[in-house]
């Protein structure tokens, strides 16, 4: 009896919130968002390097960039030039804006802001080094010379390390304790752990609020897929950043919901160790190239979200060249390559290493090695932590590091120069360029296109298109394919596409710009 | 009895140290290079060094031992590399939602196996009494992660009347927020009047404390029932049935009270089982527990949290030996503490 | 012996089990013919087919990758019993020799044996396990290896509990009397006669052992890919698994059969062996 009273109970409770009674504050809009790991990581914006959805809405930057026009949106800068030698770029600080603080947005602030960053040397902060000096020629104009001519606005509109907060407030702990010190819509109200966040809008915001626009925005971690789905579903919240892609046929014929494939610039790919064999020997990294399905590992691993990848730099980032060769299945160049090599019945074992947990990475090893069974070379998946993973990679002995790291990859800032750095430039004792490739010619190419990046792109591109030839036809690493996201929202919500497809910044929805109708 | 129970906690002491000192060796044999993981992917070579220094790693292993050892005298169970926050605040954060979970789940399974032991001895060899032998053994071999994930399906997805995972809805979270006083939210609800978090929170509580309950529901109706078919042949028991006392009286003063000693012990032990179980269960579930918090940082290697939960677990499991054993002596006369 | 097998015979819940566990052997020793797609097992992919729902051709239909779940299944009852059968072998040679030099021996040496025992006993077994095969580095040989450290414990207890129990008995007095040496003495004369409840509490837990093992592929610490291990098999089914339920439902169902039917013979067996459950049938 007490049991079917409950039922009751419950029953009626879920009717009077399904017929749309939120009892929060009157009047209030909250959007919710619900993320697939946790929310927060870092407080103090010199420090943030990642999980920038919540302080997205709360700090901004000089720029924002928009990589699928190419084109720069002027937001704390209202314009910039660029000297002709390009080392010298000047920039128009907006006026009228006001810090969360109280204290007024100036060249002075945007100064001391920065150098803070560059002082505390935390995070990112290193994407501030082609800076030689930065000085206030007026009120709010700052003018930064740089020591090369490298592609600052890129630089000032990246994902992390360029945020424009009042440097009065310099110290971290008052950051950790929750106040924040941005220009940005909203301001940040109260964290529970690293898994909850919630913004409520600032009122002084430079650029004005109409009605409709969200007042409060909760940011919640929710790891399990099914969770996040059955929230969507339900209405609960209004944004997931993925679901398993297995959901998302029965997502997308949901008509109160809209899915979105975008690009999110995160490459896919197999690293060789090239200072083993028989990996060391060109001809055979080329063959296992040829071994590789990439369809199936499409279709079967990431289950249709993602493309082939042509090259090292990712569709819509600018460097990326379609000319560049694209290796396909092929198991006939494979033997024949494999018997040019020494190889002709295969006889070798492989350690292949992905990261213990992901999904994505363990089928793409087993579908390659289903295919390497047929030319007897046993590959030996092995699940490893992370750091276990990066530890044998960079253990002092190559031979025993493993022969085949699997690995994701992706930009930090808009430019395709760092990432190949980090890929392929030559690194010792080795970082994340763990094929060990070492090419002095590329090394100094890609030197040259980040020194002329700022005055000349177009140059630049074409160098490092060049750079891709080149390093494709050594194949110390294959690029198995270009990544997309499922980003998940309640039809009902209003906005520019912009506002939260943006590979410039993965992940991040721009609230300010969304309404719900 | 009071040098009995120092001398238990001389020898908890040890082996707490022990149980560290083992894992962490463990946790050194792999080659690993915890600083990345501390600075991320982007880390410049000396941001990485800068986190060696934080992380004490430049030191030969017997130094970190020891600095962690004086750590835990002051309290500070060390940084969890993922998330850097410190160890022992986040354990302790997180340790109200297992312990919510694991004593509804053992409440459960320990009364229903209580109750159906007791109910099998009284019929030996009956259908009742082999279906139950047959359920208790089946509760003790169940896959608990299995289990787990079937009941989601059925009683998710299927029938859809109960919640998939977490402990509360995300819009009720929001409209009827539970002011978390003891971090237990059935009392915290219960204690603000908060009625529609209460059934909210009650319903989220149903599958995972069913899957952790199988474990005991099966031990204790297989022990209840063997000790109470052992007492029920006892002389003394058949003297008092051919004295014509009363079958439930005999039933429930005499060889009950024999028969809960065992299960005392033995509660002590599954308690630590189920806690342990949580790891896969929490997981499924999305409970926000010790138990998904150790399953992840073991995925990602985080040195801190896995000796944090380990000396965590092995503290409760000797509290709770030595309160079993203090608890079986009250209950039983004849039992000495040597 | 005989009275002995008619006397299992009317257990049912033993027959059950015996009945369990002659399948799995069966099962598991002709797995490679058994299987309807034996290339499936060793790792082929075949995308096009992928999660396939159960049908005549693939009996527990297919998962992600495409490979029939009703072969990836009896494979893995191979796996799991070898697997099984050999940490339980291992768990008993150290469990033995050890309980069996700390009742024997005494001294100095079954002090610190027990007190070693007490150090491994207090830490909950799965943790442990997790532990070392994350140490160790994950692989089915090291979850075996972890399994077998975190289960060796109880068995050196109970041999010992066993040993001090004969060690005064007649036998040993006279063995001693011929001039048999301790060694000889303990494994030819005292072993064999305290085995039985040790083979007894061991059939029990063999279903567990390979439950342990199957909980640690679970978490990805155990068998790799793409080992057919059952723990590994319920793991990789779980993100399609509310809408494709029988890529972890089969492997899990298979799991839970074979722990049982251990189970229920070793508790069937301890009935038997146990005087005072045998009196309960003629007391009422």
């Amino acid at each position: 009896m007490r049991l079917a009273k409950k039922w009751l109970a419950a029953i009626g409770i879920l009717a009077l919130l399904a017929a749309g009674l939120a009892p929060m504050a009157a009047g209030q809009t909250t959007g919710v968002y619900a993320y697939s790991d946790q929310v927060l990581l870092h407080f103090d914006p010199a420090e943030i390097w990642s999980v920038n959805i919540v302080w997205f809405n709360v700090y901004e930057r000089l720029l924002r960039y928009y990589p699928a026009e190419d084109r720069f949106e002027p937001v704390l800068a209202t314009s910039y030039e660029v000297s002709d030698d390009g080392l010298e770029w000047t920039f128009q600080i907006r006026q009228g804006v006001k810090f969360h603080t109280g204290n007024p947005l100036d060249a002075a602030a945007v100064k001391g802001c920065i150098e803070r960053t560059k002082s505390l040397g935390l995070g990112v902060s290193y994407i501030w080094d082609p800076v030689e000096r930065i000085e206030v020629t007026g009120p709010y104009t700052v003018k930064f010379t740089l020591k090369k001519p490298v592609a600052f606005d890129l630089v000032v509109s990246s994902l992390a390390g360029v945020l424009i907060y009042d440097p009065a407030y310099s110290d971290t702990a008052w950051y950790e304790a929750g106040n924040d010190s941005g220009t940005g819509p909203y301001r940040f109200v109260s964290n529970k752990d690293l898994e909850e966040a919630t913004i409520r809008k600032f009122e002084e915001y430079w650029r004005g609020w109409e009605p409709g626009q969200f007042d409060a925005v909760i940011f919640k971690s929710v790891p399990d897929d099914s969770t996040r789905r059955l929230l969507l579903e339900t209405g609960a919240v209004d944004f997931t950043n993925r679901l398993a892609n297995e959901m998302l046929e029965a997502v997308e014929a949901n008509p109160n919901l809209e899915v979105y494939k975008a690009t999110v610039w995160t490459g896919f790919l197999f690293f060789f160790n090239t200072l083993k064999p028989p990996l060391d020997d060109v001809l055979v990294r080329k063959a296992l190239a040829y071994t590789i399905p990439y369809d199936e590992i499409i279709q079967g691993a990431l289950l249709g979200l993602g493309e082939q990848a042509h090259g090292y730099v990712m569709k819509t980032l600018w460097g990326h060249s379609d000319a560049v060769r694209a290796y396909t299945y092929d198991p006939a160049v494979a033997r024949a390559l494999l018997e040019q090599a020494g190889y002709p019945d295969g006889g070798f074992k492989l350690v292949f290493t992905y990261n213990l947990g992901d999904e994505k990475e363990r089928r793409a090893g087993e579908l390659w090695k289903s295919k390497l069974m047929e030319f007897n070379i046993e590959l030996d998946i092995r699940a490893m932590p992370w750091d276990a993973q990066i530890g044998l990679a960079h253990d002092p002995d190559p031979a025993r590091r493993q022969d085949v790291f699997h690995m994701y990859a992706w930009p930090l800032s808009p430019s395709p120069i760092p990432l190949l750095t980090d890929n392929f430039a030559t690194q010792d004792p080795p970082l994340l360029n763990v094929s060990y490739y070492s090419n002095p010619t590329v090394d100094a190419l890609l030197q040259y296109a980040n020194d002329i990046a700022g005055i000349d792109r177009e140059g630049a591109s074409a160098i490092l298109a060049e750079v891709q030839h080149m390093v494709i036809d050594d194949v110390p690493i294959v690029p198995i394919a270009d990544l997309q996201e499922a980003v998940i929202r309640q039809a009902s919500l209003v906005g520019p596409d912009e506002a939260f497809i943006n590979p410039a910044y993965p992940r991040v929805v721009d609230w300010y710009q969304l309404r719900r109708k | 009895m009071r040098t009995y129970i120092l001398r238990r906690l001389g020898l908890a002491v040890l082996i707490l140290l022990g149980a560290s000192f083992v894992t962490f060796l463990l946790t050194r044999i792999i080659p690993s290079d915890p600083a990345m993981l501390w600075v991320g992917r982007f880390a410049t070579p000396q941001q990485i060094e800068a986190a060696r220094e934080r992380l004490g790693l430049n030191h030969p292993w017997y130094v970190q031992y020891t600095r962690y050892i004086g750590g835990l005298f002051r309290g500070d169970l060390g940084v969890s590399v993922r998330t850097h926050k410190p160890v022992g605040r986040e354990l302790l954060a997180r340790l109200p939602a297992s312990l919510e979970l694991i004593a509804v789940g053992m409440a459960v399974g320990l009364i229903a196996g209580i109750v159906l032991g007791c109910l099998a001895a009284a019929r030996p060899h009956s259908l009742f009494d082999q279906v139950t032998r047959f359920l208790s053994v089946g509760g003790v071999a169940l896959p608990q992660f299995w289990f787990a994930m079937i009941l989601q399906l059925i009683f998710g997805r299927i029938l859809g009347i109960l919640p998939l995972a977490g402990r509360m809805d995300l819009r009720l979270e929001l409209s009827y927020p539970v002011h978390s006083v003891s971090g237990f939210y059935l009392i915290d609800a219960l204690m603000s009047g908060n009625w529609v978090a209460l059934q909210d929170v009650f319903l989220h509580l149903i599958l995972p404390a069913a899957t952790l309950a199988a474990y005991p529901i099966g031990m204790s109706a297989r022990l209840v029932r063997a000790k109470m078919i052992e007492v029920l042949n006892e002389d003394y028991i058949r003297t008092a049935r051919a004295f014509g006392v009363h079958d439930l009286r005999v039933f429930t003063r005499h060889a009950l009270r024999n028969a809960i000693g065992p299960v005392v012990t033995l509660s002590a032990i599954s308690l630590v089982y189920t806690l342990v179980g949580t790891f896969l269960v929490e997981s499924i579930f999305a409970w926000p527990g010790i138990g998904s918090y150790t399953a992840q940082a073991i995925l990602s290697n985080d040195v801190s949290v896995i000796l944090g939960v380990t000396l965590l677990v092995a503290s409760m499991t000797v509290v709770f030996n030595l309160a079993a054993d203090l608890g079986l002596a009250l209950l039983d006369p004849r039992i000495r503490l040597e | 012996m005989r009275i002995w097998i008619r006397r299992a015979a009317r257990n049912p819940l033993l027959v059950a089990g015996a009945a369990g566990l002659v399948i799995f052997v069966v099962v598991a020793a002709l797995s490679d013919w058994i299987q309807p797609f034996p290339k499936d097992s060793q790792g082929a992919t075949h995308i096009e087919n992928a999660l396939r729902s159960p049908s005549g051709t693939h009996l527990f239909g297919t998962d992600v990758l495409g490979r029939d779940v009703f072969s990836l299944v009896v494979a893995g009852s191979r796996i799991s019993l070898v697997a099984g059968v050999s940490t339980a072998v291992g768990i008993l040679c150290i469990g033995l020799t050890l309980g069996l030099t700390a009742g024997f021996i005494g001294g100095w040496l079954s002090e610190l044996i027990m007190r070693i025992t007490d150090l491994f006993l207090s830490f909950p077994s799965l943790l442990l396990a997790m532990a070392i095969t994350a140490a160790l580095g994950p692989s089915l040989r090291n979850a075996m290896i972890a399994v077998a450290i975190t289960w060796w414990p109880s068995y050196c207890r109970l041999t010992r509990g066993e040993v001090l129990g004969l060690r005064e008995k007649e036998f040993v007095e006279s063995a001693r009397a011929i001039g048999a040496s301790t060694g000889r003495i303990m494994f030819r004369h005292v072993l064999p006669n305290c085995f039985a409840p040790i083979f007894v509490t061991m059939m029990l837990d063999v279903g567990l052992i390979i439950l342990t093992t199957s909980s640690l592929s679970f978490l990805g610490l155990g068998a790799q890919p793409p080992t057919p291990e059952w723990g590994l098999l319920v793991t990789t089914g779980r993100t399609q698994f509310l809408t494709h339920w029988w890529v972890t439902t089969f492997p899990g169902l298979a799991l839970f059969f074979v722990v049982l039917s251990f189970s229920l013979v070793g508790e069937g067996l301890r009935e038997l062996l146990d005087p005072k459950m045998r009196k309960a049938g003629k007391g009422k």
